[in-house]
């Protein structure tokens, strides 16, 4: 119910304003921020920008933010990915001051995520994010943590970039992948995992 | 029925909805909020008032959670068919109760149905009655 609760409440803000949102709806809203199942939490940031609409981004910015910080480390991948999933949405409401300095950290831990499917989802992330950012943007601050990883000692680790660069090459300017991905091809060529050489081939 | 063969009288119709919506058996009678939907679509505003709404509201309050779960997660339709003028004045009553159920399941759906259902209503209707009940679910 609670969770029903939370995919509806934020409709309703639009319709009774700012005054009686801050009064009756926000209250409720950061009781069910704060609620034990990740499900209810997750709802509630789908309709966030019902509530954003109304009462904007400096008061919002408050409350938010812990409990993504708690929901991006649930013990349970799949919350974990609706999170990494609900991220282009969250950064297109937040604005890229705001995302840099509080959400880049978590989408740049999910490139090390020990589950496969938050590390090719926070890749597709990063694809949605220097589309809306630009990729000026991406280069300067999502790109060099991704491709830091071509020297992690783990050869999971190593693949990350590999498959980030044949994701985000489409939406790459020329100069930045001559600049950045080049090199680190380069060097992942040589790598002694034969896995690591193959998708070096495929993602050239 | 109603749908099907327009030529059957409505009175007729109505003399067995009149019938069968007080079986004492549950099953029977949640049978009949998909009468009441269709006929809402069907009848014109006088009658749907004069006819139906007694009806609806008997439903609303109905013994059986079943029934009165039926009426929360079919308040769109209802509302639809009744138009949202009349949805508004007689229905919105029997929303807030639902949110107040005793029956989990009866307050489940009407959350489900919270942000449809709000945006028939006015601000004031919305604080007034809706938000309270929000508070303790």
């Amino acid at each position: 119910m609670r969770s029903a609760l939370a995919e509806n409440l934020l409709s309703i803000c639009p319709i009774i304003e700012k005054g009686p949102t801050n009064d009756h709806i926000l209250p409720l809203f950061l009781n069910l921020l704060r609620d034990e199942s990740s499900e209810v939490r997750l709802n509630l940031f789908k309709k966030l920008d019902d509530l954003n609409e109304v009462i904007g981004i400096e008061d919002l910015q408050q409350s938010i933010i812990p409990s993504l910080m708690e929901l991006s480390q649930d013990k349970n991948w799949r919350i974990k990915l609706s999170v990494v999933e609900q991220f282009p949405v969250l950064a297109r409401q937040l604005g890229e001051t705001f995302f840099n300095e509080k959400l880049s950290p978590i989408a740049a831990a999910w490139l090390k995520d020990s589950v496969f499917t938050i590390r090719e989802a926070a890749i597709n992330n990063l694809k949605q994010l220097s589309i809306i950012f630009g990729p000026q943007w991406a280069a300067r601050n999502m790109l060099p943590k991704l491709l830091s990883q071509h020297t992690d000692l783990n050869y999971l680790h190593r693949l990350t970039p590999l498959f980030g660069m044949a994701v985000i090459g489409q939406t790459m300017p020329f100069e930045i992948i001559k600049k950045m991905f080049v090199p680190v091809l380069q060097t992942l060529q040589k790598d002694k995992v034969a896995n690591i050489r193959m998708n070096v081939a495929k993602t050239m | 029925m109603i749908k099907l063969i327009p030529k059957v009288s409505e009175t007729e119709l109505l003399n067995v909805f009149s019938r069968f919506y007080k079986d004492e058996q549950d099953s029977v009678r949640m049978q009949g909020i998909d009468s009441c939907v269709c006929f809402s679509h069907q009848l014109p505003p006088t009658k749907v008032n004069a006819y139906l709404l007694p009806y609806i509201k008997k439903f609303a309050e109905d013994k059986s959670w079943r029934i009165r779960y039926l009426v929360a997660d079919r308040i769109m339709d209802l509302a639809t068919g009744i138009g949202f003028e009349n949805a508004k004045e007689n229905l919105l009553p029997y929303f807030a109760s639902f949110l107040k159920d005793v029956e989990s399941e009866v307050r489940t759906a009407a959350v489900g149905r919270l942000s449809d259902f709000c945006k028939i209503l006015d601000a004031q209707s919305i604080i007034t009655k809706i938000i309270p009940s929000l508070k303790d679910l």
